[in-house]
Parts: C-alpha cells; structure tokens; sequence
C-alpha cells in the first residue's frame, strides 16, 4: 500500500479513460490495470444528449477514486472554474490541473498553472499539477502547496516516452518528499518501468492503452511493469560499471591459472 | 388571473422559453434533470447546486448542463 494524498492504495499506476473502442473494452482494461485511480472529464450536455449518461454508468461501478481533469483550459481563471464544476460533480476535491500554454506540443503554460494551483490549494483542493519537467517550476508549485507534481515524460498522446530522464531524475533527487507521478508521453510499459526504476511514486497515461492493438492485454502490461519497476526501485539496483566483471569467480575453476594467449 | 408572463433563455446553446422570473430549480426540475450527475453553468459562471432553488433566471440568460465524459 502507498499514501496518494489522504487515500491509500494498492496500485501505482492511474489509468486515464478517453479514446477507447468501446465501454465495455474501457471497463475491461480498468479491471485488468487493477488502478486504483481513473482519470475523468466534463462536458457541456448538448440537448440531443439522453440524460442517462453511459459513460457514468460505466463508471460509476467500478469503485475506483476519480481524478478530474480541467482539459482545455488555457488561463487560470478558466481551470479555476473547472475545479470547482468538477468539484461538484464527481463529488471529490482532487483534480487534475491541466493549464495549457501552446497548442502544438500541449505544454503547460507555467504561469497560470502556478496561479491556478494557488488559489485552488486556498479554496481546499487536492492539486495534481500536470507540468513540465523544470525543475524551478516544480519547486515553485511544491512551494505553493502542491503534494503531488505530474510532470510529463514527454507531450501527451506523443508515447514518445522519457524524453528526459535526466530531469526527471533531478526531480527525483531534489524533490523526495512530494509525490512524483509521471503523466503523459508514455508508449509502452518499458517506458513506465524506467520512470518507476528512478523512484517515480506512480505512473498516469491513457492513450498507450486505450490506442494499444489490445487495450486490455496492455493494461496488464503496464500493470506488471510498473509493479516490476517499483520493485526494483525497492529493491536497489547494482551500481553500473565501464568494465566487465566476472560474475563466476574464477580462483580454482580448472583452468584458472592460464595465460589468456594472444 | 393573471397572465404569465414569457421569457427566453438559452438552454445547452439552444433557445428555451420559460415563465418569467423562473427559479433555476424549477427549470431543471422541468426539464428533467433529477439524477445528480450533472452541474450547471449560468452565463458562463458554476452555480453550486445548493443555490439552484435561490437562483432567478432573467432574460437572455445562457444555462449550460454540465456532465462527465471521457478524459485522459
């Protein structure tokens, strides 16, 4: 078990829940992820909508925590009221919050996301900020109450995986006590091993299942590569060498004291 | 009697008469929406749900559902 916030849980990996063949192939590869976390949006209702929403219905059974998103927003102000309609809504202070700076590579903007988690952490929300690797920027939203930190691996839906692990690993090592989820860019659970390998708390990603040949056999993927990573993480890997090392020893094997010839 | 007096407003982006001086309540109540699995914009800003029944539509006023969808 881990503390996510004021939730313990037993799964490290948060499942998003867009771009799916179907329902049931969605509620498939939550059950076969086994995350304890999902990731939601909101919409405006257009009057041709039913007023039974299946998607909820999907959902809703499911038992897992959900985490709003305030996808499509681009100021502070719009993420703002956002937070507070998902609030409502999903019955829950965490959200997820996306302020995006530039359309191309769907960047946080780094301002308005810092404006925006300040004054949604003074209103009582629990703020996933979804940011840069930067480390200044990541500094500043922990100094402005965040816990938890998303940085992205590399931009979203690219499954481009660590594009910088270097940073990612700073990230690590100057910030140990908050909680570090890597949240978007990743494609395949090699990707989601490495980040889990350096410490990562958790991973959060979406399209490498939903967009997989196999959606739910993916989710299991990732399932066991990120409890493999974490593993290893715990586990202590051996320190890297530049030169080879025999790993059987060689004193008193037969031929141990031959010259290698030239 | 006395007549009762008609207004339009926008609904989900499409024109919707209602009485005047309806509550935002009344509204949802009319139009269906008794699960809770929706929140509520009036002219852009959230209406919290415990000011549904406190809220006076006026004309012209722009009410948008809020509901959940997929989200990554």
């Amino acid at each position: 078990m881990w503390q996510l916030a004021e939730k313990s849980l037993s799964s490290r990996f948060l499942l998003g829940t867009a771009q799916y063949p179907s329902l049931h192939i969605l509620q498939e590869a939550i059950l076969a992820s086994q995350a304890g976390v999902i990731t939601v949006s909101l919409k405006r209702q257009a009057n041709s909508d039913t007023h039974k929403n299946a998607f909820w219905e999907a959902i809703k059974q499911l038992g897992c925590h959900l985490l709003p998103n305030t996808a499509g927003c681009h100021t502070a102000e719009d993420a703002i009221k956002t937070a507070e309609i998902a609030r409502e809504l999903f019955n829950t202070h965490w959200i997820k919050l996306e302020v995006i700076g530039d359309h191309y590579n769907l960047q946080p903007h780094p301002m308005e996301l810092e404006k925006a988690a300040k004054a949604l952490i003074l209103k009582g929300f629990e703020v996933f900020p979804y940011c840069t690797d930067d480390l200044i920027l990541c500094q500043r939203l922990v100094d402005s109450g965040c816990r938890i930190l998303m940085p992205w691996a590399s931009p979203i839906g690219s499954g481009k995986g660590l594009l910088n692990p270097y940073a990612l690993e700073t990230l690590r090592h100057r910030l140990p006590n908050t909680t570090l989820i890597v949240d978007a860019g990743i494609g395949k659970p090699s990707h989601a091993v490495q980040a889990m390998e350096m410490g990562f708390d958790g991973v959060l990603l979406n399209t490498a299942v939903s967009l997989a040949k196999h959606p739910v056999q993916m989710a299991k993927a990732f399932r066991d590569g990120i409890i493999a990573g974490r593993n290893a993480f715990e586990a202590g890997p051996m320190p890297e060498r530049n030169v080879a090392h025999p790993s059987t020893s060689l004193l008193d094997t037969p031929f141990w004291h031959q010259e290698i010839s030239a | 009697m006395g007549v009762l007096l008609k207004m339009i407003i926008s609904l989900n982006n499409e024109p919707c008469e209602i009485t005047a001086s309806m509550l935002l309540s009344e509204l949802l109540e009319k139009k269906g929406y008794t699960n809770a699995c929706y929140a509520v914009t009036v002219n852009r800003c959230f209406v919290p749900r415990s000011e549904h029944s406190v809220t006076t539509l006026v004309e012209k006023d722009c009410v948008e559902i809020i509901t959940p969808m997929q989200g990554g």
